[in-house]
């Protein structure tokens, strides 16, 4: 299920918020859990078994591994045991497609059959949650959940089972049992949720809807053209993947959660560096503490470094999806950040401001060509139309399609930087501001609902990771 | 400003917003066909804990319940409408495969060639020259050019480009010698600058545009067309066809259809219903939401008009739906006119049914989109 649907917000969430507060205060972590199942049941109930084998296994380690506190280096065998089922199930449920379809370049190996195990949906988040939660009890960093129920409650949790944030457990270990909602959140929820399903629905489709039309035409794509598509695609999944975290941030407001942001306007960096420190915050931290860190960050030396450095967006390239080019696409990060880490951020950022905001913007857009596609004939083609003028400035239609999203483009643009929050908070004490926001909350509802129920097919594309 | 109330009202207008139509859902009564889009819709899914388990299941109780809540989903026409009255405001027209262009038109897009429609274009030329050389009748066709070639003044300021006649000549040039071809454009082009030849809200011609073509078949053919004062003409408003339905500008205005009758009197026959009447026009439909198939009956398989005061020949006509509406024009003039619809008519070797039926003429006529992207060509072997 997701968010953007009208299953998901005229009905499931309905219900779930109905028995939800009706039930004790006591319940309530078990009726999440219940609900939270039939979410990811949804479009493949097989997969249930899945994430109740997830949760008992951490569920278990996690136990194992507090009893065995004192004892560490039998402490360390079980954190270890945990974070390795946690890379196998991703390994077999993820990677072993391409692992195999890799092998099979090499003679020895070109047997191996072909590989097709379905993905199941978010099982790149919820096994990071997961090992968070394992490295953080074997770090004395997160106290150990014993109540079966609110660990599966954390594991399963559906405002950012799918598609994040990844919720560290000891960023809401005591928000578990202890939690007291109330109007004031809930109310703040509301005001999350619409703006992310705003961005969603409202302008991550329909810049997707752009991006398809332009390179459908590619053949005559101009380069100012080719630079329109790919920001059309940047936008689209800034405000899909960011209204995705936002909804999920509203709803766990809503169910009297708090959940770190991750998502800082990343398009208004001036470095790739600050980028993703504003881009999918919660899984750069991830990597942080659980990869960069431990493997000696930058505190062993310039070489182990660059080593690390590497690693982690080796890594965080993977993560997003299984084929090649979303590792080069991290690697391409990587290498980027080393540069601005000996020496490129310093002079970036001594140049006047605009220079620093293109450099930022023309290396992120390059970025997404790698990121959107897997083939790389079709890659390289696309680069070439970015940097040469094989079909002009503009070329075929992109003239009547810029002219025809622009009203919308401009809308987008601006909704990348903190202007309309700044706005929303210079006008928040002024007269007739509370009948402003309510009419401004009931036409992103309206509106919403009326593109949801035009489209009533609308996959959501982190799915795929 | 008090924030405590604000955000009270914030929490209920986002709960019974969601409440409201959760509830409207069960209450309200359902449709179980949709008029507006011409198709039924989706029904109840039902659900077997088996089947869901298999990986490789055919439908998936999710995707179909998605597609029962989103068709049954209350005043779900205001809320298409509303949306595409914001599409349209905010710039983007033509997202739905028409545009809302000037004076109430709503026009198909350009017709595009794809790889996979190249492939059924080439087989129908195929299919149309064996065809020719086995009957042995050189065949007239006839392709008809789309509402936003002809009326590029109807066409909003951001349309893509029209190219039927670089398209249509390609066509033509492909079938060569085995066919006799009968281009429009011009005849259609004159006649819209004086008159409604194609409607606003539907892709067809009106009975003037389907006149215009039978006036240039006639020329064609070396026959006297009858004179349009001939003909005794009834109006009926408010008829929206196809674009208006694809469009969901539910507010544009609608249409009015012209019934021609003609000075000889006809017989129809209708074999897909076995019925035989003396009128083309099934005055019926006038009271049902699509009210096209006014002519004809809609797309038939095979129909026969015959007319006792004809010329004595047998005209073959192969069409589509534009076809509806010009045959009787024809059947003006010829003692029978046979009627074959390839989309309906699935029996093929139409060459032999030329011989049964002792035909003298052949016209086989589409408009460009279905020329192009029809797949019933093969139906003619």
């Amino acid at each position: 299920m997701v968010f953007s649907s009208l299953v998901f917000l005229f009905f499931y969430l309905a219900v779930v918020l109905l028995v939800y507060y009706i039930v004790p205060r006591k319940y309530r972590n078990f009726v999440l859990l219940l609900f939270s199942l039939l979410f990811y049941g949804w479009g493949e109930p097989v997969f249930i078994t899945l994430m109740l084998f997830s949760t008992v296994s951490d569920y278990t380690f996690g136990r194992l591994i507090d009893r065995n506190r004192d004892n560490r280096p039998k402490a360390r065998a079980f954190m270890i045991a945990a974070v390795a089922v946690n890379l196998a199930l991703l390994g077999v449920f993820k990677y072993a497609g391409l692992l195999t379809d890799t092998l099979r370049i090499l003679p020895p190996f070109s047997q191996i059959p072909i590989v097709t195990i379905p993905l199941p949906i978010g099982i790149s988040f919820y096994t990071f949650q997961t090992m968070s939660y394992s490295i953080d009890v074997y770090r004395g960093d997160a106290p150990v959940q014993k109540n079966i129920i609110a660990f599966g409650t954390y594991v399963t949790l559906f405002p950012q089972l799918i598609a994040g944030p990844i919720v560290r457990y000891k960023d809401v270990a005591e928000q578990m049992e202890g939690r007291r909602e109330n109007v004031d959140q809930f109310a703040h929820g509301v005001r999350l949720f619409l703006i992310g399903l705003g961005k969603k629905a409202l302008l991550g489709n329909q810049m997707a809807l752009l991006w398809d039309l332009l390179r459908e035409k590619q053949d005559s794509l101009g380069i100012l053209g080719a630079w329109l598509g790919i920001t059309a695609f940047a936008l689209h999944i800034y405000f899909d993947f960011g209204g995705y975290s936002d909804m999920a941030r509203g709803l766990g407001n809503m169910l009297g959660f708090e959940f770190l942001k991750n998502f800082d306007y990343p398009y208004i960096s001036r470095s790739i560096s600050e980028f993703w420190r504003r881009w999918h915050i919660s899984l750069g931290t991830w990597f942080r503490e659980y990869v960069y860190i431990p493997l000696g960050g930058n505190r062993k030396g310039m070489p182990r470094t660059i080593r690390n450095l590497l690693i982690v967006w080796f890594l965080t390239g993977l993560w997003h999806g299984a084929s090649w080019n979303y590792v080069l696409w991290g690697v391409y990060f990587g290498f980027l950040i080393m540069l601005e880490r000996l020496f490129l951020e310093k002079w970036i950022r001594s140049l006047p401001r605009a220079f620093s905001h293109i450099y930022l913007l023309v290396l992120v857009l390059v970025s997404w060509v790698f990121f959107y596609f897997e083939d790389t004939a079709q890659m390289v083609h696309y680069l070439g139309l970015m940097f040469t003028l094989q079909n002009g400035v503009l070329g075929g239609e992109t003239g009547r399609q810029l002219l025809g999203f622009l009203p919308l483009l401009v809308v987008a643009f601006v909704s990348c930087t903190p202007w309309g929050a700044g706005l929303y908070h210079r006008l928040e004490h002024r007269k007739g501001f509370s009948v402003a926001e309510l009419t401004g909350a009931l036409a992103l509802l309206v509106l919403s609902t009326a593109s949801l129920v035009s489209q009533s097919y609308n996959p959501f594309i982190y799915f795929r990771f | 400003m008090d924030n405590r109330k604000q955000n009270k009202r914030m929490l209920v207008l986002f709960c019974s917003f969601i409440g409201v139509f959760f509830l409207l859902f069960f209450i309200a009564p359902k449709q179980t066909f949709s008029p507006l889009e011409k198709r039924v819709l989706a029904q109840m899914p039902s659900f077997s804990l088996k089947e869901e388990l298999n990986l490789e299941r055919e439908s998936k109780f999710s995707e179909e319940f998605d597609s029962y809540l989103a068709d049954h989903f209350f005043g779900r026409n205001f809320w298409v409408g509303l949306n595409a009255y914001y599409e349209l405001y905010t710039g983007r027209n033509g997202l739905h495969d028409v545009y809302a262009g000037k004076d109430g038109y709503i026009l198909e897009k350009p017709v595009t060639v794809t790889d996979v429609n190249t492939r059924y274009t080439e087989n129908r030329i195929e299919y149309i020259k064996s065809f020719a050389q086995e009957t042995g009748i050189k065949p007239t066709v006839m392709i008809i050019p789309s509402t936003g070639y002809i009326q590029p003044d109807k066409l909003p300021a951001l349309a893509d480009e029209y190219k039927d006649d670089i398209l249509m000549s390609q066509l033509y040039q492909r079938m060569g010698d085995t066919v006799q071809p009968l281009d429009i454009t011009a005849a259609l082009g004159e006649q819209a600058a004086s008159r409604q030849i194609f409607y606003r809200t539907d892709h067809h011609w009106t009975s003037t545009g389907a006149y215009t073509a039978y006036e240039e078949y006639c020329k064609s053919a070396g026959l006297t067309p009858v004179a349009e004062e001939a003909f005794t003409k009834t109006s009926y408003g408010g008829f929206t066809g196809t674009t208006y339905s694809r469009s969901a500008l539910w507010l544009n205005r609608s249409d009015t259809l012209e019934l021609w009758q003609g000075p000889n009197p006809l017989e129809i026959w209708i074999q897909d219903t076995e019925t035989t009447t003396d009128s083309p026009f099934f005055t019926e439909y006038l009271t049902q939401p699509d009210k096209y198939p006014i002519y004809l009956d809609g797309n038939r398989g095979l129909v026969r008009i015959t007319n006792a005061k004809g010329n004595g020949q047998r005209l073959l006509l192969v069409k589509d739906s534009f076809g509806n509406c010009l045959a009787p024009f024809l059947a003006q003039n010829y003692s029978e006119v046979l009627i074959i619809d390839l989309r309906a008519y699935k029996k093929g070797d139409v060459a032999q049914l030329v011989k049964n039926e002792g035909i003298d003429h052949i016209l086989i006529e589409y408009c460009l989109n279905q020329f192009v992207n029809d797949t019933n060509g093969i139906w003619l072997k």
